[in-house]
């Protein structure tokens, strides 16, 4: 028996050798990688980036061994402090009408607080303390969620969400909830991540747990709540299937292809560092291709490309091309949407998001 | 070669048959699991006849391979001599190797796993095989126990 599983993936290489895996797959593009933010400082691999809401600002934690919350201006000059430094910042979050910034931060003995900091800096305000284990928090974030009217935000204390009123004090607004993904967009309801597959929506408004709808966002574990957008139209997924990208809207458990991945070479969508555009008509990810395999998980040479979709008209094109293949790389889109900044080997860059 | 080595190499054997066998047979009735079942968000892409045969994609595919690996584990661990985690072992490697040999030959270029399917496939079989082969180490216990004594 010794021999047989040596024999069987001796079988497999030879197979993906035949098959040309290992040869060169498909064709560099020209790099372009928009406007370079001017930062003196790198920024974390996997840091979140938020905008601040007039678009003047990015959010990002510096690569330190204790990270800084920091704010890069985009018409030039140097980034400023925010906050810290801390063992690591997550959630982060800016009040509609700029003047807070929220984060998750400080794991201290199974525990992740969270806290509020002037968006202009000063002293943070520790708000509150997650109650249970943080192995049971994601570690993407989802802690701490601003209400898009601004009156208060959500607060995923596992296994309750309580909402805070900036007005002050605290609701319970559901249990069983292991992170607030999304608000609605009247601020009456969020929708909560209740296991890996399964989302409810809480009511906000009336302080009841009722689950409104069940729904499966997740399919097969495929992409992750970066693909969940809750707009006037309702709650929408874009779902990746071997083809490419459908968006699934909740209410009808309708589908509709709107991207079909190209096909060429050694391709792989990376589902972890989605956006969606406030509005929700766009959606933008790496299409992370290997130009030149070596073996079966060494990319010598690779291009990562960052697709826009329009899904309404179901347009896409490539808006940015950066050489390498360098997975972790968070975007988010500008506010008004126009432009889209992302991170790439340290730095950040922002391009526009016309489709070419 | 001993008998044992003899008796695992034709289980490795057995297992790459069951799994070229389950997707000829889906390549040749593939428009009917289409038609039976879809995952949420593969629906579009296969009433356009995009989605390409292969055991996880669609829900009636993934269980048919199921219950067919975990009734050969069983029959396989059950009705052949040595241990059970052997021949586990055994028919779980031709499953694999086999698994991943279609997969780089006929789906090397999909999006949603990239290149990192080589791993990912072959695992989802495991479970099933080990179902097959835990209950086949369960009856076989039982028939020792039941088995009158001389």
């Amino acid at each position: 028996m010794k021999s047989a599983f040596p024999v069987a993936v001796a079988v497999g290489l030879a197979a993906c050798t035949a098959s040309g895996i290992t040869d060169n797959t498909g064709n560099a593009l020209p790099e372009n990688r928009g406007v370079q933010v001017q930062l003196n400082v790198a920024v974390l691999l996997g840091s979140e980036i938020v905008w601040s809401p007039d678009g003047g600002e990015i959010l990002f934690q510096t690569d330190e061994s204790q990270p800084r919350l920091m704010a890069a201006p985009l018409n030039g000059g140097s980034a400023r402090l925010i906050d810290g430094p801390r063992d690591a910042y997550t959630s982060i979050a800016v009040s509609p009408d700029g003047s807070t910034v929220y984060f998750a931060a400080d794991l201290q003995a199974g525990r992740r607080s969270s806290y509020s900091v002037p968006a202009a800096g000063g002293a943070a305000t520790r708000i509150a303390s997650t109650s249970s284990l943080v192995a049971r928090i994601p570690a993407d974030g989802g802690l701490v969620l601003p209400s898009p009217d601004g009156n208060g935000f959500a607060f995923t204390a596992a296994p309750d969400t309580l909402y805070y009123s900036t007005a002050g004090g605290s609701t319970r607004i559901g249990n069983g909830c292991e992170r607030v993904v999304r608000f609605s967009p009247d601020s009456r309801h969020v929708l909560c991540q209740r296991g890996v597959l399964t989302a409810g929506s809480y009511s906000a408004a009336d302080l009841q747990t009722k689950t409104i709808q069940s729904v499966d966002v997740v399919p097969q574990a495929q992409g992750s709540l970066h693909n969940v957008q809750w707009t006037s139209a309702g709650i929408r997924s874009t779902i990746l299937n071997p083809v490419g990208f459908e968006l699934w809207d909740v209410s009808s458990s309708q589908s509709t292809l709107v991207w079909t991945a190209p096909q060429r070479g050694s391709i792989a969508v990376d589902t972890r560092n989605g956006a969606w555009t406030a509005g929700g008509d766009r959606i933008a990810f790496w299409l992370v291709e290997c130009l030149k395999q070596r073996g079966f998980s060494q990319c010598d040479e690779g291009q990562s490309l960052l697709y826009v979709v329009q899904l309404a008209s179901q347009r896409s094109g490539i808006v940015a091309v950066a050489r390498g293949v360098q997975a972790g790389q968070a975007m988010a889109f500008s506010p008004d949407g126009q432009r889209i900044a992302y991170v790439f080997d340290g730095k950040i860059y922002h391009q526009s998001t016309a489709i070419p | 070669m001993t008998s044992g080595q003899w008796r695992n190499g034709a289980i490795v054997l057995a297992g790459g048959l069951t799994f070229l066998t389950l997707h000829l047979i889906f390549i040749l009735t593939w428009s009917r699991f289409l038609d039976t079942t879809s995952w949420p968000g593969y629906e579009a892409s296969a009433a356009a006849g995009l989605i390409e045969p292969w055991f996880v994609n669609t829900p009636a595919s993934l269980w048919v391979t199921r219950c067919t690996l975990f009734a050969m584990a069983f029959a396989i661990a059950f009705f052949t001599g040595g241990s059970t985690g052997s021949a586990a072992m055994a028919f779980f490697a031709g499953l694999a190797g086999a698994c991943a040999a279609m997969w780089a030959t006929t789906r090397a270029h999909t999006v949603e796993s990239g290149w990192l399917g080589f791993i990912i496939y072959p695992f989802r079989l495991l479970l099933p095989v080990v179902f097959g082969a835990a209950l086949a180490a369960i009856a076989k216990s039982r028939r020792t126990r039941t088995r009158p004594s001389n």
